[in-house]
């Protein structure tokens, strides 16, 4: 058992967890962060990437509307290599109501929104792909977001500032004495390795999961879990984001991102316990193909490249069984005033937009328990890698799209890896320009452990061939950076990563998408033979001390 | 024009019925749409390897009776898989490649993730490892990348190994050949692939009059006294194994390439040898195009029309579909349904979309997709809304109702299928 001892624990590595980090961080506040998993791989990294600009909300919820519009400003400003500027398109298709047209722009005005209206031709020069039978459109200020790079450079800076991550650490239990939260016990779940953690204030960013956590003290916090599933086509077929201009429903928003489009989202309700083995259904996927239509009618000719679906953490607060009192807002909860149990805050509900302004909120609980009177400064100061593709980073040896490509993922920090060296400059993901370095980056700077966390950081094998040539080379070269005796892990992680990339395809197996899993099959399985690698049976005992036999020679 | 037989499809099936029926002297002609399946292919022949229970065949041949009632296998029967092997290795020696067997058992390939699969013919630039036992008389394994090259990993080679009991015992060492030292002049040689390494190889090393005596104290000198030497099938195509048996002789090392990520070099090396072999019996190889529709009377396809002559339909007495699985575009799916792209003829039953894959990708998993494919009598002819066209045969991936992956089977159904194929023909012809 090993012992650790910090000012603040935070539990969960979304967006909020690691806004919580780096707020904390800066306010000068030992922190460490526990993700049971990776870095946004639960909601946060499961969603639309949309960056709104609250008009979706306008009409319905003026307080989320108004919320959004602040965050999108401020995260303009702090994470631009996070953000595309793309503005957003809400249209009127012949079977919406016009009229609902004024009430939208009146209530975005409201709200502290731009909103424009154009005619149907002035949408279509500017969007070439929308639904020509548009019968008006209005342009918001909408943008994408890009969650996982978003959450990887809060963490970045947080570690700048003195915080840690502890990535694949499962809290297991809180640790209470005397009537207050004092830490919490945790495995780490790629060694088994037990540790506790002490820390005078322990926040609860768990999100949907968060539930299990307050459980742990006997408290309630009820989740209302809806499943929302998405489909990415390959292709950007749109350049702004599109939305049905009436209130919100399923499968009503395009969103482009980077080199692809993404339609969604469904909504279902699901039962808590379901909430680890979520899966599209082929109804949804028939209903995002059928609506995605309605606002390109090219998506009907697109390839459709992976289908994917996250929870909400919808919250009810209190004994609410029916959930009936269910809050989309932001909720804060510290239970030292709540439920007589110091140590304990939760931050839940929200969402991606509002994870800066939850990380605020939680800290300024966490920091008047300790008393700590810094200002919170993560409106002010910009993320490692703002400044984006504009970043001014030179590297005459490297071909332009390569360049490119990691500048507008890591900003001025590709000069961290763009470099002369012509091994570090080697592409290893060709459909995302991935080089040699940038993982070598990713595995160094921003805690990437396997293949699937690299994914997360430098977006390989995201693209057409859904990593059929990188996550070997990839898994080779994590195998060499570190110790020897991962190499059988970075082995293993092969498997883990297309079996990752399967569960997205095989809602959509058919055409194109039959094609390339056809190939990997056999690529996998019968060249490379990788079934019969899997089906020799390893105890895990056997796996942990394993004596390494393996000499390195230098280079001759 | 009129042939006597049109073949559709250039990948090993095609190939094999192509030489098959040329051989015998058949006016034949062969119309493949690019790079075939065996780009992607370790080179090797596998028969029957691995049962669905995943334990390994030691006696494929035995094993053939044992196979369900609609397998391509059972159609064919052990004595002509038998047949059309030796037919198959007699001409592919002809042009140039002798492949090696274990007598009458399988024996294990090495994979460049260093897993051993079951196979039944391998290349001589190959190192056949045992069936029953591997890891047999090996000690200290070196495992020697060149020039940083990426599509080869060491590591992973050496981990997968150690997976194995059988090679618990096994010291491995890691190596790489630098560019400089093999006089490689590339502008980035981390980025080239195996084709391109070769070529570069080609022009700046082999070329040269030193340059085998170079290469070969390079691996001496990273190997050491290891007792098996494995690289990156990335050396040359052409005339690879005999440049691993120059190198052999030149270290006094026993020398292994394994086939590494596309494209695979051996697999590339016996396309273009099986070619050669077809052109020289005098057939024609109409590369780059592809058959988009059939004309058919009855039970008969009278010809077909390919997409650069769309206008010139080519006519013959008999036809063979090999024109592969999904991935060469033989079959198409779309979200209900299952077609062969070229005839819509009658394919297996496939069920509903749910039932066409598994939830695990990898992990012995077997996927629906995998059996799908083209419905055919016991000669190989197909079914058109249940008629049957008694002038055309099919072959290889594009035929249903068998695992070629799981089975370790691919190589041995394309050769046999295709060869029952081409000897129905050619007796037809024949008796005329």
């Amino acid at each position: 058992m090993r012992q650790i001892e910090t000012d603040v624990v935070i539990i969960g590595g979304g967006a909020t967890g690691a806004g919580v980090l780096r707020d904390c961080a800066q306010r000068g506040m030992r922190a460490i962060l526990v993700e049971k998993d990776d870095i946004a791989n639960g909601t946060t990294g499961r969603n639309h990437g949309l960056l709104h600009s609250g008009a979706r909300y306008a009409v319905t919820d003026q307080h989320s509307a108004v919320e959004c519009i602040k965050e999108n400003q401020i995260l303009r400003k702090v994470a631009g290599h996070c953000i595309e500027e793309t503005d957003g398109l809400f249209i009127t298709l012949p079977e919406d109501e016009l009229s609902f047209q004024d009430k939208f722009i009146t209530s975005c005005t409201t709200a502290g929104i731009r909103a424009e209206a154009l005619t149907p031709q002035e949408a279509l020069r500017i969007e070439p792909n929308v639904n020509p039978k548009l019968q008006g459109a209005v342009r918001v200020p909408d943008g994408t977001i890009d969650p996982f790079r978003l959450t990887a450079s809060n963490i970045l800076d947080a570690e700048e500032y003195g915080g840690r991550l502890m990535n694949y650490t499962k809290v297991t239990g809180l640790i209470i004495e005397n009537g207050r939260v004092c830490g919490v016990h945790c495995i780490n779940i790629k060694t088994g390795e037990l540790i506790d953690i002490r820390a005078l204030q322990v926040v609860n960013a768990a999100g949907i999961w968060g539930q299990q956590i307050t459980e742990y003290a006997d408290l309630s916090i009820r989740m209302f879990p809806a499943k929302g599933s998405l489909l990415i086509v390959d292709y950007r077929i749109n350049s702004m984001v599109i939305n049905r201009c009436r209130k919100p429903a399923d499968a009503d928003i395009l969103v482009p991102g980077d080199t692809i489009s993404l339609i969604g989202t469904t909504s279902e309700k699901i039962p808590y316990e379901d909430i680890e083995n979520i899966r599209v259904n082929p109804s949804e996927v028939e209903t995002l193909l059928a609506e995605g239509e309605k606002l390109c009618p090219i998506m009907a000719k697109t390839r459709v490249l992976r289908a994917y679906c996250g929870v909400r953490p919808l919250v009810s607060l209190g004994d609410d069984p029916s959930g009936r009192n269910i809050s989309r807002g932001i909720v804060l909860v510290d239970h030292g005033e709540a439920d007589a149990l110091p140590g304990l805050i939760t931050i839940t509900g929200g969402k991606l937009m509002t994870y800066r302004l939850m990380a605020e909120m939680a800290t300024d609980a966490v920091a008047k328990n300790l008393g700590n009177t810094k200002r919170c400064k993560t409106a002010e100061k910009p993320l490692p890698g703002a400044s984006g593709k504009n970043a001014d980073v030179h590297a005459p040896q490297v071909s332009i799209p390569v360049s490119g490509s990691a500048k507008y993922r890591h900003g001025e920090r590709a000069a961290k890896f763009l470099s002369d060296d012509k091994k570090q400059n080697a592409i290893i993901c060709e459909c995302e320009m991935v080089t040699r370095g940038e993982i070598e980056y990713a595995v160094n700077n921003l805690n990437a452990k396997d293949l699937v966390d690299l994914r997360r950081r430098t977006r390989i094998g995201m693209g057409p061939c859904q990593g059929e040539m990188c996550s070997c080379r990839a898994a080779g070269i994590v195998s060499e950076m570190t110790h020897a005796d991962n190499s059988e892990n970075a082995l293993n992680s092969i498997g883990e990563f297309l079996q990752e990339r399967w569960k997205g395809v095989r809602p959509i197996l058919w055409g194109d998408a039959m094609r390339e899993a056809d190939f990997s099959y056999w690529i996998y399985d019968n060249l490379l033979g990788y079934n019969q690698l899997q089906s020799i049976p390893t105890p895990i005992s056997e796996q942990l001390d394993t004596a390494d036999n393996t000499i390195a020679v230098e280079a001759v | 024009m009129k042939y006597n037989t049109i073949i559709i499809g250039g990948g090993l099936a095609g190939l094999t019925s192509a030489i098959g029926c040329a051989g015998a002297g058949l006016k034949t002609a062969l119309i493949s749409a690019g790079d075939s399946a065996l780009t992607f292919a370790s080179g090797s022949i596998d028969v029957l390897g691995i049962r669905p229970d995943n334990s390994l065949i030691q006696y494929p041949f035995e094993e053939i009776s044992h196979l369900p009632s609609g397998h391509p296998y059972q159609k064919l029967g052990a004595e002509k898989l038998r047949q059309s092997l030796n037919f198959f290795t007699g001409h592919l020696a002809q042009a140039g490649i002798e492949m090696i067997s274990h007598g009458q058992q399988n024996h294990n390939r090495l994979t460049a993730l260093g897993a051993v699969r079951p196979t039944w013919l391998s290349q001589t630039g190959t190192t056949p490892l045992s069936i029953t036992a591997p890891a047999a008389g090996l000690r200290r394994v070196a495992i020697i990348n060149l020039a940083g090259f990426r599509d080869f990993q060491p590591a992973l080679v050496a981990a997968g190994m150690k997976k194995h009991p059988e090679f618990a015992g096994v010291e491995f060492t890691i190596a790489d050949i630098k560019a400089e030292t093999l006089n490689m002049n590339a502008r980035n040689a981390y980025e080239l692939r195996s084709l391109e390494m070769a070529r570069v190889l080609k022009r700046d090393l082999f070329s040269q009059p030193k340059g085998m005596t170079i290469f070969a104290s390079a691996i001496q000198k990273a190997a050491g006294n290891a007792d098996l030497v494995l690289l990156p099938s990335a050396l040359a195509v052409e005339n690879g194994n005999e440049l691993i048996s120059e190198l052999e002789q030149l270290t006094g090392l026993r020398i292994c390439e394994l086939a590494t990520l596309p494209p695979s070099l051996p697999g590339m090396r016996m396309a273009s040898a099986l070619k050669k072999r077809f052109r020289e019996l005098g057939g024609l190889l109409l590369e780059g195009d592809e058959v988009i529709s059939g004309h058919f009377d009855g039970d008969k396809l009278l010809s077909v029309k390919t997409r650069l002559n769309p206008n010139m339909p080519l006519e013959a007495n008999h036809f063979v579909l090999a024109a592969g699985s999904f991935f060469s575009r033989g079959l198409e799916s779309s979200h209900t349904r299952l077609t062969d792209k070229t005839f819509n003829l009658d394919v297996v039953e496939t069920g509903h979309r749910e039932q066409w894959s598994s939830e695990r990708f990898l992990n012995g998993s077997q996927h629906g997709f995998n059996y799908f494919g083209v419905e055919t009598n016991d000669h190989l002819n197909p079914y058109q809304n249940g008629n049957t066209i008694d002038n055309l045969y099919c072959a290889g991936a594009v035929l249903g109702g068998f695992n070629p992956v799981a089975e370790a089977s691919a190589g041995g159904i394309a050769i046999g299928t295709g060869w029952f194929a081409a000897s129905q023909i050619v007796e037809k012809e024949s008796g005329k």
